[in-house]
């Protein structure tokens, strides 16, 4: 039987009024990659917090490996805060040994497994240097470094991505697929969907603190599959019978999408295109949708919209006591 | 555990270096050594100017018979005598005489001797002026069997002994004697400020970049406050045990130097080293507490500087500026209250005990206090530790901490818990 990574029942949270995160149940299964997607302010954070024991649900159950969270199970999780950072003015292969001593690991044995990590990382003739002297992309791999140096059973990035340019996210993407292999459990949270939607195995999606979309990515998008398919060459497309209407593929950049009556069927469609001389195609696939697509169906709404929304209620009014008064409640100008 | 020593051995290691550390551990006490070598100097050799041959003299009540041989002075001028000031000061500026005095006619009331040259005068010229006033009078009074030296100062010396504990302070030292417990308690005060402020500091710097996030996914609050407090008090107290070999090597050694004989005069008794120690680990808990709450929820480094001299300085300014009570009267209200005041405790009674005896029922009652004060303050700092340390840059009230410190199971807050709940309840 496989146990489960993570495993949580009806959590929710409440912040005075305002539910973060609202029955929310889902599992994480060993050696997968699981995305956590949502737009901003949908309750990712305050997910992971409580996974990680710094928030606790008001109701609902929470257990990693089958057990309750404990300080020995911290030991198996690695965790890559959004917000992040190092200690800028110590050496980073010290920065390294330091948090590797504190996830139980022996001084020898935490350099040891430092060094090798800045090795694969490109970073290694630059143990020594000072965490202050690297640049931003630099700090993010070491402190994605940091995140598995204790070799744990289960990761949690939180917008692994942010601020890494291609090459270097495609090495930490590498990295991230290694531990899968390994049967590491792997949660993504993201709020772009892009960026985990090609390495994912299953997906969460969250918008409201609700639970909107929870499944395999693969079955997730069969679900939500458009009746229809992408073409690109030349011919009259609407004239075909099967085909319902005709539009501009939205995430393609010659394609044309297709959609069918529900008669119709992909075979049949192909077939008359085949047969008639006035049709040439260079690409024909069957029509998926991306999760932000999936999203908005799911959902009703688009992410922009929320995050616009998100971010308007955080710069208004979200706190007049503390805003006004400064310590001791004198008011500050 | 475990987690509690690799974080005390990581505060001590990475605060060591610190150029802040240093300078604090090593440069100020430094500074504090070099301006005491330079006032023993100053005052041990005096820059000797050239004697005087030709004194002038107006003896306007007929005290001083200038022929009258007198023993045992040490001048070597000759005197000449003149009817008025007038006739001196004419052979003053005529280059006759180096300079002259006057007993004026109502020296017997008042004892006031104008002295008038236009040269620098050695600075025993004064002495000598007044070993021959007093050789007159007692000539003319028929002292004999009194020596001149005795006549000018009768009692020399004197030395008290404390009989409760035995130490023994003589005259000669006596300024020395009241100024090493000031010193001694400035030090302990100094490596308590220090190592209070890199508590601080470390946690404002481990929030601005934000590698607390990863700190309390891997330990407890309890553990990594317990921790930085273990490695910075071992810190303070390596600072300590530097400064006091220094003074053992310094008073072994020093006097042994001739402008730094002075240094002979200073005891640095025991029972002021137990009681510094004592004293000053419990203030320095005490102060823990409240600059790791202060750490916590202050937004920057400037922020808890500030926060910082409202912790600190309450417990050296009081006993500084009053130093002098603590001098005459050690046993006193004042010194008595500030010794049992828990900011005040470490720095007063350290110089109490210094001064003077301090009777042990106060000794007692006082670190009762100051303990009991430090477990309150602890249990607090502890709530407000947990609740602020994921909460950046916001302004805190007064109410709202003791809101959290009055709440029975606290958690983190983060800007989320806290604007939602805030925003609901307004």
């Amino acid at each position: 039987m496989q146990q489960s990574a993570i495993s949580i029942e009806h959590i929710s949270k409440t912040y005075g009024t305002f539910k973060a995160v609202d029955d929310l149940s889902f599992e994480v299964n060993r050696g997968e990659i699981f995305a956590m997607l949502g737009p901003n302010g949908a309750g990712k954070s305050t997910t992971i917090r409580m996974i990680l024991d710094i928030l606790r649900p008001d109701t609902g159950k929470i257990a990693i490996f089958g057990e309750k969270i404990s300080e020995e199970l911290k030991h198996r999780i690695g965790y890559l805060p959004e917000e992040r950072g190092l200690y800028r003015e110590v050496p980073v292969i010290e920065v390294m040994t330091y948090l590797g001593t504190l996830k139980g690991l022996a001084r020898p044995e935490a350099q040891k497994r430092g060094m090798r990590l800045l090795e694969q990382l490109e970073l290694a003739d630059k143990a020594k240097k000072k965490v202050k002297e690297f640049s931003k992309g630099m700090q993010q791999k070491v402190q994605f470094a940091v995140t598995i140096l204790h070799e744990p059973d289960l990761i949690i990035v939180d917008e692994p991505f942010s601020g890494l340019d291609p090459v270097n996210t495609q090495l930490i993407k590498n990295m991230v697929k290694e531990l899968r292999q390994k049967g590491t459990a792997i949660v993504m949270s993201s709020h772009e969907m892009f960026q985990v939607e090609e390495m994912a195995d299953r997906l969460l999606m969250v918008n409201r603190g609700k639970l909107a979309l929870y499944g395999a990515v693969d079955e997730v998008r069969k679900q939500y599959a458009i009746h229809g398919i992408i073409v690109e060459g030349q011919g009259d497309w609407s004239a075909l019978t099967g085909v319902e209407s005709v539009e501009h593929a939205s995430n393609s950049r010659n394609g044309i999408l297709l959609r069918l009556k529900p008669s119709a069927t992909t075979d049949s469609v192909l077939t008359e295109i085949a047969s008639n001389h006035a049709y040439h195609i260079t690409k024909f696939e069957q029509a998926v949708p991306s999760l932000n697509d999936i999203f908005i169906a799911v959902a009703g709404e688009r992410l922009e919209d929320i995050e616009a929304e998100y971010k308007e209620k955080l710069s208004t009014g979200t706190n007049p006591v503390v805003k006004k008064r400064g310590f001791l409640g004198r008011k500050a100008k | 555990m475990s987690k509690v020593i690799q974080i005390a051995i990581r505060e001590y290691f990475y605060n060591i270096r610190k150029p802040a550390f240093l300078f604090a551990a090593i440069g100020t006490p430094s500074m504090i050594v070099g301006m005491w070598i330079l006032l023993f100097a100053s005052v041990a050799n005096p820059s000797e100017r050239p004697p005087v041959s030709q004194v002038g003299m107006v003896d306007l009540v007929g005290i001083i018979d200038p022929d009258l041989p007198i023993e045992n002075t040490e001048f070597s001028f000759t005197i000449t005598s003149y009817p008025d000031e007038a006739s001196a000061r004419a052979d003053l500026d005529a280059g006759k005489i180096e300079v002259y005095f006057v007993l004026p006619s109502d020296f017997k009331q008042f004892g006031t001797l104008p002295i008038y040259t236009y040269r620098e005068l050695p600075n025993d010229f004064q002495y000598n002026i007044r070993q021959l006033i007093v050789g007159n009078i007692s000539a003319k009074s028929g002292i004999t069997d009194l020596p001149l030296a005795r006549l000018m100062d009768p009692v020399v010396d004197t030395t008290y002994t404390i009989l409760n504990t035995g130490r023994t302070i003589n005259n000669g030292g006596i300024v020395f004697s009241f100024l090493a417990p000031f010193f001694f308690s400035l030090l302990f005060w100094l490596a308590m400020q220090t190592t209070g402020n890199l508590l601080m500091n470390g946690l404002v710097e481990e929030k601005k970049n934000r590698i607390i996030e990863i700190l309390v996914t891997t330990v407890t609050p309890a553990q990594l406050l317990l921790g930085k407090i273990i490695g910075l008090g071992l810190l303070g107290l390596t600072q300590i045990s530097v400064w006091v070999v220094v003074t053992i090597l310094a008073l072994t050694f020093g006097p042994q130097i001739e402008f730094l004989s002075g240094l002979s005069n200073i005891q640095l008794p025991p029972e002021m080293v137990v009681a510094g120690l004592l004293f000053f680990g419990l203030g320095y808990l005490f102060n823990a507490g409240l600059l790791a709450g202060a750490g916590v929820i202050a937004g920057n480094e400037q922020q808890s500087n500030q926060y910082s001299a409202f912790i600190m300085l309450p417990g050296y300014l009081p006993p500084v500026f009053l130093i002098v009570e603590f001098i005459s009267n050690a046993n006193g209200p004042t010194a008595t209250l500030l010794s049992m005041i828990p900011f005040t405790a470490p720095f007063s009674m350290v110089m109490r005990i210094g001064f003077g005896v301090v009777p042990i029922e106060q000794i007692i009652i006082s670190l009762a206090i100051l303990l009991v004060s430090t477990i309150i303050i602890s249990w607090a700092a502890g709530k407000v530790f947990r609740w602020g340390l994921l909460l950046y840059g916001k302004k805190v009230n007064l109410r709202e901490l003791l809101r959290v410190v009055g709440s029975r199971k606290v958690s983190y807050a983060t800007s989320a818990t806290l604007s939602e709940s805030k925003g609901a309840e307004a």
